[in-house]
């Protein structure tokens, strides 16, 4: 048997996207924990591009961006298929999932930010939401159908992480009254098996986010 | 199959990398070309989200995102494949892409544009990340290996726009730069002297007759020519702190990219050439962009 390696960070949720995908394949793996804050060599030698988790080991090959590993994990393993087969909603799930990366720092900008700065990033991130929310999810159960596929996977953060910010940061972004659908959602992809079994410890995520939050928070401007 | 559509910009390397991958596969689209500063119901109605080109229309379902696509187009229609076959390529294929547009198109945009301090440290990030794809090509003829492939596609702004905007931006990002750099890093003085490509100087003209190009280093009364030629010559002439590394293929890396823009070798394919807009309208296009900022 060929040798399945993930180099992750417990954080990360780049990183459970691969470790999900695995599981939901039934791919056996070995997990190796890398430290960000103090990046091994290994990593350094693995990704010397970009330097960041998760990097896959796959018999010797390795790949690091975490949709990148999807898609050769979908190719490699075709059982439980996280995209559909037509490929117009192919394109759809590949769009969503960019759109959820490209705007990292619409969706994130509030983090570190304060005062007047932080109530105009919770707008902007609330519009990107908004986005998700109308034309994303529309009225369907996962943004993949009526079975979780390659973009919940990549929303997963919307999941896990969003409220641990929200919450180190003081600020109210996805509200329940004004994002129903995507509440419902969050719901749905907790109710997963694979997801309910695997995912960040949420008092250890608040307690990093509230680390973080002290490190990089700016002032507020006058 | 059901009819095809293409909203797209003549100008626009993301829409000209679609066209090159329905052509490669000998599909008949129709061309919609869209005025983004005055955008129409058409694209309003396609990507109400981004509001961007280029968007395929295929059985009137639209499809947005170049990367997106590309691989729409290659699992629809099977010939010609654009993505290599073998997993691993597949994924390879798909990080360079994704680094490409993400760290190596905003960095020579960037390069291009900023100004003073920040320019030099554009110009710097910009290389490095071009750095990397250049490892990629090595050894191969292109990026897909004997034939363009996806990655080709993705990366084909490179020989064709790069040139472009550095007229554009006053700055040669492979060549002039450089010299400026090897001459600082000797600390040797010299004399910048500016020339308006569109109206050369007779100076220009008696220093490089043959080429008519800059940059140019004139020692004494000698003008020397061509980037790399020049790199050499300042190395040799001024033998403290050495410039060219020593490390062979570090050396070999500095004479590739120099040597890849310069050949052009992905232009001369004759369907490429066909779909290149003329030069006079990138120009004009690119100049707009700036006035906008």
């Amino acid at each position: 048997m060929e040798e399945v390696k993930v180099i992750g960070f417990w954080a990360s949720p780049y990183v459970y996207r691969v470790t999900w995908a695995l599981k939901l394949k039934g791919v056996e793996y070995e997990y190796q924990e890398e430290d960000i804050f103090n990046k091994s060599d290994l990593l350094l030698q693995y990704n010397p591009v970009h330097k960041t988790v998760p990097v896959f080991v796959h018999g010797g090959k390795l790949i690091p961006e975490s949709i990148v590993i999807l898609e050769y994990i979908e190719e490699t393993w075709p059982q439980n298929p996280l995209l559909p087969t037509d490929p117009h909603a192919r394109a759809m799930a590949r769009f969503w999932t960019k759109f959820g990366d490209d705007n990292k720092p619409e969706f994130f900008g509030f983090f570190g930010r304060t005062g007047e700065e932080q109530r105009e990033a919770v707008k902007s991130a609330q519009e990107c939401l908004k986005i998700l929310e109308e034309h994303g999810l529309e009225e369907k159960k996962f943004f993949d159908g009526d079975e979780i596929g390659m973009t919940d996977l990549s929303l997963g953060w919307i999941a896990f992480y969003f409220e641990a910010m929200e919450e180190a940061a003081g600020v109210q972004v996805l509200e329940a009254t004004s994002f129903p659908r995507l509440h419902a959602w969050i719901r749905n992809f907790k109710e997963v098996h694979v997801i309910k079994e695997n995912h960040p410890d949420q008092a250890r995520l608040l307690a990093y986010f509230k680390w973080l939050r002290e490190m990089y928070a700016k002032p507020a401007t006058t | 199959m059901g009819g095809v559509k293409l909203v797209a910009t003549t100008q626009s390397f993301f829409c000209t990398r679609v066209q090159w991958a329905l052509k490669l596969k000998g599909v008949e689209y129709e061309f919609i070309e869209e005025d983004l500063r005055n955008k129409s119901p058409i694209l309003l109605k396609y990507n109400p989200v981004h509001k961007k080109v280029p968007v395929l229309v295929h059985h009137d379902t639209p499809i947005v995102e170049s990367l997106v696509i590309l691989e729409y187009i290659d699992e629809t229609w099977k010939e010609n494949p654009l993505l290599p076959q073998d997993p691993f390529d597949r994924a390879a294929a798909r990080f360079w892409a994704k680094f490409a547009d993400e760290k190596v198109v905003f960095g020579v945009w960037t390069a291009c544009t900023a100004e003073g301090e920040g320019k030099e440290k554009a110009i710097e990030a910009a290389l490095e990340s071009l750095a990397h794809l250049e490892r990629q090509i090595e050894g191969k003829k292109f990026f897909g290996g004997e034939q363009i492939g996806y990655l080709d596609l993705v990366l084909g702004w490179i020989p064709h726009w790069l040139n472009t905007m550095e007229e554009v931006g006053g700055m040669k990002l492979l060549e002039a730069e450089r010299i400026e750099w090897a001459l600082k890093h000797k600390g040797i003085t010299y004399e910048y002297i500016e020339e308006d490509l569109r109206n050369k100087s007779t100076l220009l003209l008696k220093s490089n007759p043959v080429q008519k190009k800059i940059p140019v280093l004139l020692h004494g009364d000698k003008p020397v020519a061509e980037s790399l030629v020049i790199l050499e010559y300042i190395d040799e002439t001024w033998r403290e702190k050495p410039l060219l590394p020593d490390d062979p293929f570090e050396k070999e890396m500095v004479r590739f990219w120099t040597k890849y823009v310069d050949e052009k070798r992905f232009t001369e394919i004759p369907m490429i050439k066909e779909s290149i807009p003329m030069k006079e309208d990138l120009l004009n296009y690119s100049r707009a962009q700036q006035n906008v900022k």
